[in-house]
């Protein structure tokens, strides 16, 4: 539910009405932020699928551990033995406006808006991931077709 | 005059409510009545407005799980009944009802509001379990906040059964004073965005209408123990911070609501 809350505002379905997108995600190795890994995936997915998209998803996991902070927590900061709190947010890239958002933990408003501010710049680094993942697909596919 | 969605929309934006309320209004009465059911460990009755929700907590020693053997347990489920609203069915819980769990349970467990470990009577053993159902009376609305509520209420007045101390059977019929060891009380408040205005308390009319909805639990010094966002708008992290804003005043507004109710 919460990423297809997250996709949801950059899909364009208005030339399929009628019909569903399936997006199906395997977790075959996790090291928490997984729901994050799966949007920026699942998003890159629906591009290379050429369903119309109005902006890209990407998606990092924010958050605060023992009154740090930090982006993109492992399982060992997610777990450690003192107050942290873990954020997902997925971010559309064109608005900058949040799509996804939750929070379990501790934190105060100054340090939420604090690590929204860092989610910002994280998932502008995801974005140039999945741009890159992409061009490079049709980049190889063009060789083969000459 | 039809309403519907334009409707409750047009007014949003004129800041105004249908029911004739502010946009950070809450519905009247509230009222908070506890120990309604005697087979409870704790139980209430919360109503805001015409939405009703009930919740009890039940108290059961158990063996503690391998991984966290000095630690008891809690477990929150919800139950939206048909009798409450023409949208529920009969079954298995709906996403409904399973978010309205989670948003309440994150809540609770994530900001250790229980501290699990007092809960522990022999490491590897026995440990006491938490169980709080909700169940929904009356949907007219913000069952999520009435729920969240009224999970809290139910701890709070939640009181250990007696104990037999050679045989360890539990006699759920007396009770002892002692309550809960709760450390934290966190309590969630949603806020809605229709149409660009932020309003809290929404009908179930609102509830159809809004774009964007942010729940923020919070503890009684402000601190934000979980967030949950819903609906299909994205938002900015400026309206971010006005929703934190509304919900952290809301939550200080039915805290106190909650102290008068209990103190009776």
């Amino acid at each position: 539910m919460v990423m297809e809350q997250s996709l949801k505002p950059v899909v364009d379905l208005s030339a399929f009405p009628n019909s569903v997108v399936d997006i199906f995600v395997e977790l075959p190795q996790t090291d928490a932020g997984t729901r994050c890994a799966a949007i920026s995936a699942a998003c890159i997915a629906l591009a290379d699928a050429g369903i119309p998209m109005k902006d890209m998803v990407s998606s990092v996991a924010v958050g605060q551990v023992d009154g740090m902070v930090v982006a993109d927590l492992n399982y060992g900061e997610e777990s450690y033995p003192a107050i942290v709190s873990d954020i997902p947010v997925a971010m559309l890239h064109n608005t900058k406006e949040i799509s996804l958002l939750q929070m379990d933990g501790e934190i105060s408003k100054s340090d939420l808006l604090k690590a929204l501010e860092m989610g910002k710049i994280a998932t502008e680094k995801v974005y140039l991931l999945q741009v890159k993942a992409l061009k490079e697909k049709f980049m190889t596919e063009d060789k083969n077709d000459n | 005059m039809i309403i519907n969605k334009e409707t409750i929309a047009q007014l949003a934006k004129e800041n105004r409510r249908l029911d004739g309320r502010t946009l950070n209004e809450f519905r009247q009465p509230i009222i908070i009545q506890t120990d309604i059911s005697w087979t409870a460990e704790g139980s209430v009755r919360v109503q805001i407005g015409e939405t009703v929700v009930m919740a009890g907590v039940k108290l059961s020693l158990e063996k503690p799980y391998n991984d966290t053997s000095d630690e008891g347990g809690i477990m929150i489920n919800a139950e939206l009944s048909p009798l409450s609203s023409r949208e529920f069915e009969v079954g298995p819980p709906g996403i409904k009802a399973v978010e309205l769990a989670r948003v309440v349970d994150r809540g609770i467990r994530e900001s250790k509001a229980i501290d699990l470990k007092a809960l522990c009577i022999e490491p590897g053993v026995k440990a006491w379990f938490v169980t709080v159902d909700i169940v929904s009376i009356n949907d007219a609305g913000n069952l999520l906040d009435t729920a969240g509520l009224a999970a809290l209420a139910a701890l709070k007045s939640a009181r250990f059964p007696m104990v037999d101390p050679e045989t360890g059977a539990i006699d759920y019929k007396q009770k002892t004073d002692k309550p809960l060891p709760l450390t934290k009380e966190p309590l969630p408040i949603t806020v809605y965005q229709i149409n660009g205005s932020l309003l809290v308390d929404p009908s179930q009319e609102e509830e159809n209408a809004y774009e964007a909805r942010l729940t923020v639990a919070s503890d009684s010094d402000g601190t934000i123990s979980a967030l949950q966002k819903g609906g299909v708008a994205p938002l900015s992290i400026e309206q971010i911070g006005n929703m934190v804003d509304l919900a952290l005043e809301k939550a200080s507004f039915l805290r106190k609501e909650l102290t008068k109710a209990l103190k009776k």
